[in-house]
């Protein structure tokens, strides 16, 4: 009986006791000003106990045991671990963490803390680009990371063009884009409101995990996710705005033009003039004229952008979950039918099935329109002169719209009326996207020991429709029969990667290692068709079927690229102090004859704040020093050049027995053509020497960082002798070097918080070697010589303008080709008393040598405000625009060339004359033996974005507290400056890596109004 | 830290997925898509050699009949200019005052052009030995040598064209010759009138409308483009001879009005 007893009462005393040893929790959690923080995680460690403060920043734990240490953690404050130690209420003031050092960064295959990193990543949060109005995430970038040139295009969905740290490519340079562990060329699909944030992996010691793809930089990307013990959080995010043409370039009106072609050449142009004059009216004596047509007027409108996105996350104890839709509409400020409607789908769910198993699932679907402007219009508004009007009823033979031609004031080949070619003009893509990606997560040794497998397939389809319908403008300007093209492109990919993840930590060692495992393939389908007199009135007639069938062609392509990596990353870190991490990459590529690639990279970095002789000094709160090495491949260089086969067919055949009205037949015949190379990928290496600085509590931070990259095995294609084809090789060898600097300071007054952030980075880009003993190969529009920058514009240096007869009849030169007073005096290089060839010099290159942003921003009490700038220096571009004279001499002239023209003596000495701007010896026809008047300077200041914001917080709607609502105004891009006569420094296009201007979509300017509701 | 039994068979099952995965060391050797192997002639199939020659005339139609190509040739024989002022520039400079900018980027053209002629040429008389190689009979043997004179006047027409528009050139004896030094012009004609006298030896001297396929180049091609040639050596008495046999011939006659010759009968 006793025992009995005694078991009751320890059974009793246990049950007392364990009743004791679990508690709840709960308690307030505020910020140092009293405020009360919504939404910081507060969570158990070692268990799954967790919630997340509400409204009025209280939370509550259940079944807390007494030795709990509860951790609290919110973005942008110092988390904190506090021992429970029986307490039932535990309240919380959370300080700013302006240090940031132990945000989560994400790395390739995994992710880091910042102060562990060993090498310069940057991270964008999602919420720095959302409210941005671009249709693409890259184009919100431009100006927020140093070492990352964002150069973009004015066309509706188009994306921009992206180099990070330098050129290193002759043929292809763009980043890899990694989504959720799928490999991108463009992430232009994606919404800004899709992704949860950017990391940037500009060195190579971070991108060697990637290996072969990874010698222009990598881009994470990582889409939203939802958090757990969070309540569903729903967000609206939407704003509305309009697009505005900047920057116009001035044209010359009618008078200016007629007075031009008057000084040049009266003889051969005034019948031109007093073409005009019959038909519109006007005054030859007076050169004024009854048409006056300002194109650029004529091609422009105001355009709409609007952006809808509609977020919904959340999560329990087990699962996490996230689902989004956004709907972009960009229309294009060309008059005429282009625009760009995207619409996206997301969902993420995370569900820990066990304790040791997590499987989650993760889709993007995009499906967008795009409906394509002919750029072609832009060079053919720069070229006509105004001297017609745009509409002329008295033409009947223009149909279907009356359009003026320019046949009628006797202007024949090479001008076309732009506002015709805008018009006749039907092309659209329709896109279909969906990424899907499955992972499965085990714990096999909880907190050290994980393993993921994941499976990432992504499916894009394009399709586009091009009907030309036949149209009469002018003999130049026509088409007979109707014409449709369509085109399908498809891309499947796949790719399975399994990680295992080990971390650890002995006493002061820390020690990280990561082994992993990926296969790939990636293939594309391309299929096109092409069908002549197709009925063109309804959309619905447009099919190839309809068309004439003995007109329909056909043709299609295909690639397919299979790849397999092993991977490893191994980590070690000293008492925080020392850090160290190597990694290495080997990875094997189908695409190549060579099939395998190694590519290791090491860093190491010294946490020197956290030294003994560091502690207690009030200059340092945090100084980081690292050096990093890495190799890297680009696979985007084709696999091959040339043709190794015989060519046969019509091309190869001569056709025999033609006599008198016969047309005669061919008689099959064949040609050996055959020059071929293998090509490998290029190889980079690249060395990084940093240094992380903070202080003044954190208010101040500096990250200075220096790299040189040397690009080798470059694919180059030098012209063969005699022959001139070109022939592609692995010869080149570039170096790209400079510094990334970025300085930050955020400080606070009482309640209004402030920041100011600049970031500068320089650029040496140089030509290091080509083939051989080779020193230049000239392209059609640039040189690449050893010892100067890539892709520099190739000509005579201006020393002046010929100002008198007297000089003339001085200088030998210009005596021996026939020149007169208002012609260019080019520089005598080599002093040999004429000039050729050899008197060329480099005049520059579109690489900027300095790019530079300045940032700053406010917020007092509920409102906000933000202003970014940014700028480039040192680049250069050529002003193809006006070079295109040497085609046609009475093209239109911009307003600058007349108004600066030389006139007579002393009247200017940079400007030539009207005459001589009809000259071959002022205007070339080969950009590379041009002059430097066509290469301008590309120097840029521009503001990017002015933003302006009000947050009403806890509106009460009866019943219910709507957590906020934020009203804010945009400007993007409002104020550009810039010297150069273009519409935009910044060219892409084909040719916008070499800086060549012609027929650039105008930049826009756009101003919104956002609401953003938190429901 | 013990390790629970069902994460043994974790581990196992997914270090044999790896396995499996770890695969075929043949997983990378695929062939590239749309790649054709390169195309190899069958030299026993003789009936097929003048192939090789309808190659060749294919690249006067390419090369030579491009337009820079044909105007500046056309030009530089002193023919008609047609005053344009607002076409390109350089073109308006060489046309109306001789004067020429050899970075213009028609000078390139017309050189790399007249080139592709030549070198097609050489390869098609290395794939004519190829097939002579097969040949039998006698008959093929005699078409084998005619077939060779044709595509040696193609090669002849391309160097005399060198030589007249940029006058000192490099003569290509192969196709993977590095030494690129002029030749002067003299030796450029020589080297034209060899491959015509081959020609005119092997190719039956009759109408071009009287070849085997009409309107190819005959032995009386061959001569009139020597007998040009021997003109612009300044040799008249050759010229002499070679016109005179040609005349004689009878074979041709004068059309009876010239201006006729660019009508067609019944259109303006």
């Amino acid at each position: 009986m006793k025992k009995h007893i005694y078991l009751l009462l320890i059974a009793l005393f246990c049950g007392v006791a364990s009743a004791m040893a679990q508690k709840t929790v709960s308690g307030n959690v505020t910020d140092t000003s009293g405020e009360p923080l919504i939404g910081v995680s507060v969570t158990v460690e070692g268990s799954k106990i967790g919630a997340v403060t509400d409204i009025d920043g209280n939370y509550t734990l259940k079944n807390v045991p007494n030795d709990a240490t509860i951790k609290f953690a919110y973005f942008g404050m110092a988390s904190q671990d506090i021992k429970s130690n029986g307490r039932t209420t535990i309240n919380v003031e959370m300080k700013e963490d302006n240090l940031r050092l132990d945000e989560v960064v994400v790395i390739g295959y995994g992710s880091a803390k910042a102060k562990d990193l060993t090498a310069p990543i940057t991270t964008v949060s999602g919420s720095e680009i959302s409210s941005i109005p671009s249709s693409s995430p890259m184009a919100a970038l431009a100006g927020k990371v140093p070492g990352v040139n964002v150069i973009n295009s004015g066309a509706p969905g188009a994306g921009p063009t992206v180099q990070i740290r330098g050129l290193g490519s002759f043929t292809a340079s763009s980043p890899l884009y990694v989504v959720d562990g799928m490999f991108y060329d463009d992430i232009n699909w994606l919404n800004n409101d899709d992704i949860q944030d950017i990391s940037i992996l500009k060195d190579a010691s971070a991108a060697a995990i990637y290996g072969v793809k990874a010698a222009n930089g990598v881009v994470l990307v990582t889409t939203k996710k939802g958090a757990k013990y969070q309540d569903a959080k729903i967000t609206y995010n939407g704003y509305v705005g309009i697009q505005k043409a900047t920057n116009l370039l001035k044209m010359c009106n009618s008078h200016e033009y007629a007075t031009m072609l008057m000084e040049a050449d009266p003889k051969a142009y005034s019948s031109f003039l007093e073409a005009s004059i019959a038909n519109w009216g006007g005054n030859m004596d007076n050169l004024t004229f009854g048409a006056d047509t300002d194109w650029y007027d004529e091609l422009l409108r105001t355009a709409v952008i609007t952006n809808h996105n509609l977020n919904i996350s959340g999560g329990s104890e087990r699962a996490t979950y996230s689902l989004g839709m956004s709907y972009l509409y960009q229309n294009g400020i060309m008059k005429a039918d282009n625009d760009y409607e995207r619409l996206n789908f997301r969902a993420q769910v995370d569900y820990e099935a066990t304790n040791w198993l997590k499987v989650g699932f993760n889709g993007v679907f995009s499906n967008s329109t795009q409906n394509n402007a002919n750029s072609n219009a832009w060079q053919q508004a720069f070229n006509l002169p105004s001297i017609i009007p745009v509409y002329d009823e008295k033409n009947g033979a223009t149909y279907p719209e009356k359009f003026a031609s320019p046949e009628t004031v006797g202007f024949t080949n090479n001008f076309n009326n732009p506002v015709a070619t805008a018009k006749y003009n039907n092309a659209r893509n329709r896109n279909y996207q969906a990424m899907t990606n499955f992972f499965a997560d085990f714990t096999l040794i909880p907190q050290k020991l994980t393993f993921k497998t994941s499976y990432g397939y992504d499916h894009a389809t394009t399709r586009s429709v091009n009907m030309g319908i036949p149209y009469y403008v002018s003999n130049n300007q026509h088409r007979e029969t109707s014409e449709l093209t369509k085109e399908s492109s498809q891309w499947n990919k796949w790719v399975w990667d399994n990680v295992l993840t080990y971390k650890d930590k002995f006493g002061k060692h820390g020690v990280g290692a990561m082994i992993g495992y990926s296969m790939r393939q990636e293939s594309y389908d391309f299929l096109k068709g092409t069908a002549q007199n197709v009925p063109y009135d309804k959309e619905q007639w447009w099919y190839l079927g309809n068309g004439d069938g003995d007109t329909r062609t056909s043709d299609d392509n295909g690639t397919r690229f299979r790849s397999q990596s092993y991977f490893a990353r191994l980590n070690y870190d000293f008492d925080s102090r020392y850090l160290l991490m190597f990694t290495f990459r080997a990875d094997g590529s189908s695409k190549y004859q060579e099939k395998w690639g190694y590519f290791p990279s090491v860093g190491a970095a010294w946490n020197i704040s956290n030294e003994e002789f560091m502690k207690g000094q009030k200059w340092a709160d945090f100084l980081k020093f690292r050096v990093s090495w890495g190799m890297l491949g680009n696979d985007k260089v084709a696999a091959s050049d040339g043709f190794a086969s015989i060519s046969s067919g019509n091309n190869a055949s001569g056709i025999f027995g033609s006599m008198g009205n016969g047309i005669g037949t061919p008689v099959s015949g064949i040609y050996d053509n055959s020059f071929f190379s293998w090509l490998r990928w290029e190889k980079v290496a690249e060395t990084n020497v940093g240094l992380s600085y903070q202080t003044l509590n954190g208010r101040l931070s500096a990250d200075v960082d220096w790299f040189y990259r040397l690009t080798t095995e470059a694919v180059i294609s030098p012209a063969t002798p005699i022959f001139g084809n070109t022939l592609a090789g692995n010869w080149g060898e570039i170096l790209n070097t400079g510094f990334d600097i970025t300085l930050n300071w955020n400080d606070r007054v009482g309640d209004f918080k402030y920041y100011v952030g600049a970031n500068l980075s320089t650029l040496h880009n140089e030509v290091k070697s080509l083939r051989g003993g080779l020193q230049y190969i000239i392209g059609g529009h640039t040189v690449n010589m050893v010892g100067e920058r890539m892709n520099s514009f190739y000509g005579y240096e201006i020393e002046g303008v010929y100002q008198n007869q007297a000089e003339i009849d001085a200088d030998p030169i210009a005596v021996a080709n026939g020149l007169e007073p208002g012609d260019f005096k080019y520089k005598d290089q080599d002093g040999n008393g004429s000039i050729d060839g050899n008197d060329r010099v480099t005049l520059g290159s579109y690489l900027p040598s300095l790019s530079y942003a300045l940032n700053f921003g406010f917020s007092y009490k509920n409102f906000d405000f933000a202003i970014s700038t940014m700028g480039q220096a040192g680049a250069k571009m050529f002003n193809r625009k006006r070079q295109l004279r040497f085609a046609q001499s009475n093209f239109n002239f911009d307003h600058d060339q007349f108004k600066h023209r030389w006139t007579g003596e002393g009247s200017t000495n940079k400007y030539p004359s009207a005459k001589a701007l009809t000259k071959s010896w002022n205007v070339s026809s080969s950009a590379t033996a041009s002059n430097d008047y066509f290469v301008e300077s590309a120097d840029f200041f521009r503001i990017q974005n002015i933003t302006l914001g009000y947050t009403f917080r806890n509106i009460k709607m009866g019943n219910y507290t709507m957590p906020g609502i934020r009203l804010s105004l945009t400007a993007d891009r409002p104020f550009s400056f810039f010297s150069a006569n273009t519409f935009s420094p910044e060219l892409t296009g084909s040719d916008g890596v070499h800086g060549w201007d012609t027929q650039v979509y105008p930049l826009t300017s756009t101003y919104t109004f956002g609401v953003q509701l938190d429901f | 830290m013990k390790i629970k039994f069902h994460k043994i068979i974790l581990a196992a099952a997914l270090g044999l997925s790896m396995a499996t995965a770890l695969p075929s060391c043949d997983y990378l050797d695929i062939e590239p898509e749309k790649t054709l192997p390169g195309e190899s002639v069958d030299y026993t199939q003789t009936e097929d050699m003048y192939s090789v020659v309808s190659g060749c005339y294919s690249t006067i139609r390419r090369n030579n009949m491009h337009w820079i190509v044909n105007l500046l040739t056309i030009i530089r024989d002193g023919d008609v200019w047609s005053g344009r002022v607002d076409d390109q520039g350089d073109l308006v400079a060489m046309g109306n005052r001789y004067q020429y900018n050899s970075s213009w980027w028609g000078i390139g053209e017309t050189w790399r052009n007249y080139y592709q002629m030549i070198r097609i040429s050489n390869e098609a008389l290395t794939m004519l030995d190829e097939y002579a190689k097969n040949i039998t009979n006698d008959n093929d043997m005699k078409k084998y040598r005619s077939y060779c004179g044709e595509v040696r006047i193609i090669r002849a027409l391309a160097y005399y064209r060198l030589a007249q528009f940029f006058g000192n050139v490099p003569i290509l004896n192969n196709n993977y010759q590095d030494d690129f030094t002029p030749s002067v012009r003299n030796v450029v004609y020589e080297y034209a009138l060899l491959d015509l006298e081959y020609a005119m030896t092997n190719t039956p001297k009759v109408r071009p409308n009287q070849m085997e396929h009409v309107g190819a180049f005959s032995g009386y091609t061959a001569q009139t483009l020597a007998a040009k040639i021997y003109y612009q050596m300044g040799d008249y008495e050759k010229v002499k001879t070679l016109t005179d046999e040609m005349i004689n011939s009878g074979l041709f006659e004068l059309y009876p009005d010239y201006y006729q010759l660019w009508k067609i009968p019944g259109r303006l």
